[in-house]
């Protein structure tokens, strides 16, 4: 009878801790599935994602955007250059000087020769006032000894008040072929992907943005002017715009 | 055996003094042992830096990386693996060599390699082999912040004054400076000034060149700057030296320009300026510069870190305006914590202990004795331990808490024994000396446990057989076990003995069993008159417990390390590759200032991209975050807390982790996949597409899975590739056109000023607004020989081209990876059907596949493991059968062993159900007690049989027994008290280790206790044979006949 009580209370230990054994948690993480910051969603038919990014998570990399805008353009270039008297036997009026420019043939063809340039002296290059004094295309001395590859472009400042004496060195902003009413944005929307092409982020409705391909042109100070883009008014990412490039491409080593 | 134990007991005060001696030696001494958390881990390795800045990555590994690694670093001697990576602007090497080469002799053979480095291409510096440094290598950050100086001129400070004076700290290997910005003389050159004065670029150069006292241009004159001389005077000697007048942009702009009538500031702006910047830093107060902090392997961190502090605070006085900050990151500080808190739970341990020993002796010579032989052993093995130079650490004390059993047993079964012999002889009026008393109960002793110790050693035979950095690891703590196990043996047979001999000569006759032991036995022999008769419980026994054993495993999770309670925090940044400077650091700003807000965050330091001989081989995308922990945060509520914080930015990939897990993990993180081939070549574009073919190939093979190709990542990168039709028009030659656009576009250093005992470079550059944008780049005016300008973009195609932002190479070539995952088949007949698809893959010249991955050698390794393990397991059970003469009670021992481990696994689910290595070293710990009170226990009863005249029954078991319950329970209350404040004092910094240790030995010898107190005896009385009585002992010599002489 001991025995048998004894034996029976072994069971009942036995199923007890198998019970208990059964029922004790497994300590799982549970917990909330933490929000993703951003999700990238690829769009059908082009090899773009569309981005959406969590309020507080566009909040926290201080994300801005500016439009596209659409301005006429004047490109201009400043270049060294020296000044000399008039030659002999040109009908300049006394006290005019000529102003010569040593370009190589591309750079002379890109100059738009109906604009007017204006002449700075180094003193003043500066700032960026156009304080120069406005000269005017000229053909230049007959005898120009000029090499193979090299053209020089004159321009003529009239006038007294120049305070310009030949021999003295200059640089002449001159404006280039290409102006026009073009679309510009800042420099820093532009991203490049690793093949060279050029991005921008648009950002069409709240807290969502997609790449969309531009052509740059050329830099404008901080400024890009574009060749094709989105249309004008676009919303385009500034700050934040390497993040959004990571968030789509992937970060990391 | 029985010599030693004479000796020891002849000359006892000798032995006494030799103690007292250690125990002075062993106090002082050990307090001044190098203390870290982690063991020396990494392999021997020697690593190759050269910077080149400007230099991109492809042209860093033609120029740099591939002459050094074929030419003159492969094929020295010992070396294992050589592995280079090329980034932006550096190049790093590393060689790594066999196991057990010595360091030292490495590093000279590389070195002498090196030598031949000078023919490298002039577009570096010097190829510089770095300090060797530690496995767990950064022992401090210290932030330099200042309101009233300039980033260049802390920057001045950092490496002219401050970082020297570090580097000259004994320990100290090696300090980097992140955010450094090199004070310059920048002649920024205006391409269209040049023009309008008509002057080139190679006039500056010259120019600015000469005017300077030398110059490292060999084409300037000023590369022979020629010495001033002395003139002797009839009666004295005159030295001559020149002075500098140049020492500000000033001077240098007024110098005129060579060939021309006008000055340098007429075509150049002359400023004071920094680098291109190649990585950055930010402390509290904004941009700041961070100085890194490496040690030697085996240095002592606390000591390390009190002599940089030391030093800081002399330079303090002559750093007036700037902000010093050493504790962004200090692992001292919490191995100080950790080992305070260590000490104090010993130590309230230790009390518990004494108040254990107290109760059961109840006889202070005893307690005494004991308590004198467990520090004893401690500081034995401790000496020999300093004697071998090394570091306490983690393992090394794992090791020796694993030995606490053997040494608290050893100390407490002697002193019992000597005590019941004495009685025992007193009683019978016996008139043997004390002296041949303590002898013979001594190496009654040492006979049972002799076998018991031969179990234990064979139990950690396994570890010595562990490879590489398993092995690193664990090799320390099987070492300082065995040590102290050695020790404890080594003072129980001669301290023990002699201590006994001294104190308890005056033993009185009268000493009787103390109340409590007499309460007990009486109990416990009630109990166990119940039980012994019906063995059936003792199985019923030990099936619950296995039972119990197997329903807990499935719940258990099992992580090597544990979380170090550490105070300190990286948040690991990665933006995509190709992210500028000034973009990383205002979103590390950013992130930053987030993390600093958090409550419980007490500093926050980040380093961007990298510094000169630092240890960050990454691009300017990648940053890290020092985040410091206030010591009243609650820990793991922070750390959640930053985890979301920083997982709230887009596109940076954060990482969350502790400065040791991030250098361990590389060692101990599951490895990558199980099947790798590496395709050797030169080209991407065509391993690309041999991977690609491979790929599809192995698609069809049975039990593969997962097939994929790692390829590396890309960043844009701008190639200029002149036209040599358009170039030949103007008359100018590729190089030509590299070298302007390269002074152009990264600056030409030409030469070196020299003020106050620094050098400064000189350098000559464009302006900012030359060379900001691509339009720039194409705009760039190079000269041509006929005099005039024409610009970059129409001698040279300027294009923007993918490039990889880290190139690889391993075993001197670049590779691409296939790699999948075994399924539903074994390793070699997949590897089999892996070569055959190789095999039929054309690879072009110079191309071909290997297999690589330590899938095999892990294999091997688990291999060799496993019949050590079972062969331990064999010579374990033999032991037992030669200890108990008995093949019955030897398999019933044996299958007991793992049984009374399982209360360890319960206490383990109870409290969080995590096994670490510090758990399977309390299994082990518990295992050595078990196992010795199992194999003392039943030799004691059949030492009862042959010299004490008690027969084999029921009487027998239940004296026998009932002698050994209070040294059972002594030890197994004096370990379990001595780590209870372990446990009670929670998860602690510096009880990460030890915790799960007691808590698992706590519950463990719950069980071990029970199963040896109850089913041992049950199980011997109906499967023990009887043991024939020997004529009762002792010659006069003190010999025991059929005592086995070991």
């Amino acid at each position: 009878m001991q025995k048998k009580k004894i034996l029976c209370l072994v069971w009942a230990l036995m199923t007890a801790g198998l019970l208990i054994a059964a029922c004790a948690q497994a300590p799982k993480s549970g917990g909330n599935k933490p929000v993703p910051p951003g999700v990238a969603v690829a769009i059908e038919g082009t090899k773009l994602k569309r981005l959406t990014l969590v309020e507080q998570a566009a909040k926290r990399i201080d994300l801005q955007t500016v439009p596209v805008r659409e301005e006429q353009m004047v490109r201009m270039q400043k270049v060294g250059g020296e000044v000399i008297a008039p030659p002999e036997g040109s009908n300049k009026p006394s006290g005019a000087v000529l102003v010569r420019l040593l370009l190589s043939e591309s750079d002379l063809n890109k100059v738009d020769k109906t604009q007017p340039g204006r002449v700075l002296t180094l003193d003043d290059e500066d700032n960026d006032q156009d304080e120069g004094v406005e000269a005017e295309m000229d053909e230049g001395p007959a005898d120009d000894d000029s090499e193979e590859a090299t053209s020089a472009l004159y321009y003529a400042v009239n006038g007294t008040d120049h305070k310009l004496t030949p021999g003295q060195r200059v640089l002449v902003a001159l404006a280039l072929e290409g102006g026009g009413k073009r679309k510009i944005i800042p420099y820093n929307a532009v991203l490049y992907d690793p093949k060279g092409d050029t991005w921008v982020y648009t950002n069409t409705e709240p807290l969502t943005f997609v790449r969309h391909p531009i052509v740059v042109d050329y830099l404008d100070g901080d400024m890009a002017v574009l060749s094709d883009g989105p249309a004008a008014g676009t919303q385009v990412v500034t700050v934040g715009a390497a993040e959004l490039f990571g968030l789509e491409f992937g970060a990391g080593k | 055996m029985q010599w030693i134990i004479k000796t020891s007991l002849q000359y006892r005060f000798l032995i006494l003094i030799i103690a007292v001696v250690l125990v002075a030696f062993g106090v002082i001494r050990l307090s001044a042992m190098p203390v870290d958390v982690l063991p020396e881990f990494s392999p021997t390795y020697v690593e190759i830096q050269t910077e080149a800045l400007g230099l991109s990555a492809e042209e860093v590994e033609a120029l740099i990386t591939v002459p050094l690694e074929q030419d003159l670093l492969n094929g020295v001697a010992w070396l294992e693996a050589i592995r280079s990576e090329s980034v932006p602007g550096l190049s790093s090497i590393v060689l790594f060599f066999e196991p057990g080469t010595d360091l030292y002799r490495a590093r000279q053979l590389v070195a002498e390699r090196l030598t031949q480095a000078f023919a490298l291409p002039h577009v570096s510096k010097a190829p510089t082999m770095l300090q060797p440094k530690s496995a767990t290598s950064r022992v401090m950050l210290v932030g330099l912040s200042s309101k009233d100086l300039s980033l260049i001129q802390m920057s001045v400070l950092a490496r002219w004054t401050i970082a020297p004076r570090l580097m000259g700290v004994p320990g100290v290997s090696n300090v980097a400076i992140w955010g450094l910005r090199d004070r310059q003389l920048q002649v920024q050159v205006d391409p269209e000034r040049l023009r309008a004065h008509d002057v080139s670029l190679l006039q500056v150069l010259e120019t600015t060149g000469n005017a300077l006292w030398v110059s490292t241009l060999t084409f300037l004159e000023a590369s022979t700057p020629g010495n001033a001389g002395f003139i002797d005077t009839p009666q004295q000697r005159l030295g001559i030296q020149h002075i500098l007048p140049i020492v500000s942009p000033e001077g240098l702009a007024q110098v005129s320009v060579e060939g021309s009538n006008v000055r340098l500031i007429d075509v150049a702006n002359v400023v004071e300026d920094h680098q291109p910047l190649i990585g950055d830093a930010q402390t509290g107060e904004g941009t700041g510069l961070i100085l890194v902090i490496d040690k030697f392997p085996g240095s002592n961190t606390l000591q390390v870190t009190r002599d940089l502090e030391h030093a800081l605070n002399e330079l303090k006085p002559g750093l007036t305006g700037m902000q010093v900050d050493s504790s962004i990151y200090r692992p001292a500080t919490f191995i100080e914590l950790a080992t305070d808190n260590l000490t104090r739970a010993l130590l309230i341990g230790l009390a518990l202990v004494v108040l254990v020993l107290g109760v059961f002796f109840f006889e202070w010579r005893s307690a005494l004795i004991s308590l004198i032989a467990i520090p004893l052993s401690l500081l034995a093995g401790g000496f020999v331990l300093y004697l071998l130079n090394a570091t306490v650490n983690v393992m090394i004390l794992a090791g020796f808490i694993i030995a606490i059993g053997v040494i608290v047993d050893d100390a407490i079964i002697g002193v019992d024994n000597v005590l019941r012999r004495l009685q025992y002889h007193r009683e019978r009026g016996s008139l043997k000396s004390t002296s041949t008393i303590v002898f013979e109960a001594t190496l009654e002793m040492r006979n049972a446990v002799f076998f018991a110790t031969l179990i234990i050693l064979l139990a950690v035979l396994a570890v010595f057989f562990l490879e590489g950095l398993a092995g690193a690891f664990f090799q320390p703590l099987a070492l300082s076990f065995a040590l102290a196990v050695l020790a404890s043996m080594v003072v129980a047979l001669t301290v023990t003995p002699a201590l006994c001999l001294i104190l308890m000569s005056n033993l009185s006759p009268r000493h009787r069993v103390p109340p409590l032991v007499r309460f007990l036995r009486r109990g416990y022999r009630k109990v166990l008159g119940r039980i012994a008769q019906r063995p059936v419980l003792a199985f019923a026994v030990l099936g619950l417990l296995l039972v119990i054993g197997l329903a807990t495993l499935p719940f258990l999770s099992q992580s090597l390390l544990p979380t170090f309670k550490e105070s300190d925090l990286i948040v690991q940044l990665s933006a995509t590759p190709g992210t500028s400077q000034p973009e990383m650091s205002r979103i590390v700003a950013q992130v930053s200032n987030d993390v600093r807000a958090i409550p419980g965050v007490s500093k926050v330091g980040a380093h961007v991209g990298r510094a000169i001989f630092g240890d960050q081989v990454v691009g300017i995308n990648s940053a890290e975050l020092w985040v410091n922990l206030a010591p009243d945060a609650d820990h793991s509520k922070t750390v959640a807390t930053i985890q979301s914080a920083v997982n709230n930015y887009p596109g940076l990939a954060p990482n969350v982790q502790t400065f040791l897990e991030e250098t361990s993990n590389p060692v101990i993180a599951a490895p990558g996949d199980d099947i790798v081939v590496r395709i050797y070549g030169h080209d991407y574009a065509v391993l690309q597409n041999k991977a690609e073919e491979l790929k599809q190939a192995l698609v069809g093979v049975n039990g593969l899975v997962d097939t994929k190709v790692t390829l590396p990542r890309q960043e844009p990168t701008l190639e200029i590739e002149v036209d040599l039709a358009a170039a030949q028009r103007y008359g100018i030659k590729p190089g030509d056109v590299r070298r302007a656009a390269a002074t152009m576009l990264n600056g030409l250093q030409v030469g070196n000023l020299f003020e106050e005992q620094k050098v400064f470079d000189v350098v000559v550059w464009s302006t900012p607004q030359t060379r900001s944008s691509l339009t720039d780049i194409r705009n760039l005016l190079i000269d041509t020989p006929s005099g005039e300008r024409v610009r970059l973009g129409n001698v040279a195609h300027v294009t923007i081209k993918p490039v990889p932002t880290v190139i690889q190479r391993e075993n001197v070539s670049r590779y691409l990876d296939v790699s999948g995952n075994l399924s539903g088949r074994d390793y070699n007949s997949v590897k089999g059907d892996v070569e055959r698809a190789i095999n039929n893959v054309q690879f072009p010249l110079e191309y071909h596949a290997e297999f690589v991955g330590d899938y095999a050698t892990r294999q091997a390794a688990w291999q060799r493991i496993v019949i050590v393990a079972a062969a331990a397991l064999v010579g374990i059970f033999l032991v037992m059968q030669a200890a108990l003469q008995s093949w019955k009670m030897a398999l019933l021992s044996f299958v007991a062993l793992p049984l009374t481990l399982v209360g360890g696994l319960v206490a383990a689910l109870v409290t969080g159900g995590v096994l670490t290595f510090g758990s399977l070293a309390g299994f082990l710990a518990v295992l050595t007690i078990a196992v010795r009170n199992m194999v003392v226990l039943l030799k004691h009863l059949e030492q009862r049989q042959q010299y004490e005249g008690n027969p084999f029954g029921l009487d027998l078991v239940l004296h026998g027994s009932s002698d050994r319950l209070a040294p059972i329970l002594m030890t197994a209350l004096a370990v379990g008290l001595g780590l209870l404040p372990m446990v009670v004092m929670g998860d602690i910094p510096g009880l990460e280790v030890v915790r799960p240790m007691a808590i698992v030995i706590i519950g463990s010898l719950v069980t071990a206790t029970l199963v040896n107190l109850f089913v041992m005896p049950t199980l011997y009385l109906r499967f023990g044979k009887a043991v024939p009585a020997i004529e009762p002992l002792t010659t006069e010599q003190g010999i025991q006949p059929g005592a086995v002489v070991p």
